[in-house]
């Protein structure tokens, strides 16, 4: 089992009904694969840095799952083929980075953790950041 | 003496410049996280160019860490590869 993360686009254009299929169809998929969705953030309509495929503006969903590599040729392939997905990428985790992770599922568990001061920050730190990062996205 | 005197007058001449440091390894940073593009922004150019550690004083480690954090952040467009 490996953690990945996950970050796709979908066309703008797509009504939020389309978005609650696409989001469903991927964790499903990912479900089937025996892997485990541990994250999943929408970052919502955003200006692309620069035009993909004729598209100015894309809705990002983001994932982070546990799965076996296995899981990554299936979630390609149905991205290949997925129409609302114009671009993707599927990042494999480090060990950093998975501590990092831990810890801030641990935070939102109601648990009482061991040291609940730093990973709290750490959420906050993620809280404010992804509004601010939509804001400028919005202002552009 | 006449060594002193030169000394002193080079130390005249020079700049002041603030000594550059790394800001990850100050911070402890665990890892650089290519989604937080404010962070990467204060590392590239207005033309969206990386800069150079030498202007940013950050160490060889974070530079190449930094390096793929900006190169994800462009493929998945939360940074362009060139402005304008």
């Amino acid at each position: 089992m490996n953690y990945y993360e996950n970050i796709v686009i979908l066309d703008a254009a797509l009504e939020d009904s389309g978005i609650d299929a696409a989001e469903k169809r991927i964790t499903d998929l990912v479900e089937k694969a025996q892997g485990e969705v541990l994250k999943h953030e929408r970052w919502g309509r955003r200006k692309l840095s620069y035009i993909i495929n004729k598209h100015e503006k894309g809705y990002y969903l983001f994932f982070v799952f546990k799965s076996p590599p296995a899981a990554i040729k299936l979630l390609e392939e149905l991205y290949k083929v997925f129409d609302p997905v114009f671009k993707f990428m599927i990042i494999k985790l480090r060990k950093k980075e998975i501590i990092a992770l831990q810890n801030s599922l641990q935070a939102n568990e109601p648990k009482p953790a061991e040291e609940p001061a730093p990973t709290a920050v750490e959420v906050a730190v993620e809280g404010d950041e992804v509004p601010s990062v939509a804001a400028t996205g919005a202002a552009e | 003496m006449i060594h002193k005197g030169k000394g002193s007058e080079h130390v005249k001449y020079k700049r002041f410049m603030r000594k550059k440091f790394c800001r990850f390894c100050a911070e402890k940073t665990p890892f650089i996280d290519y989604k937080d593009t404010r962070t990467l922004k204060s590392y590239i150019t207005e033309r969206g160019k990386q800069l150079p550690s030498r202007m940013t004083g950050t160490c060889a480690r974070h530079q190449r860490e930094l390096t793929e954090a900006v190169k994800r952040a462009r493929n998945i467009a939360l940074l362009s590869f060139m402005e304008k």
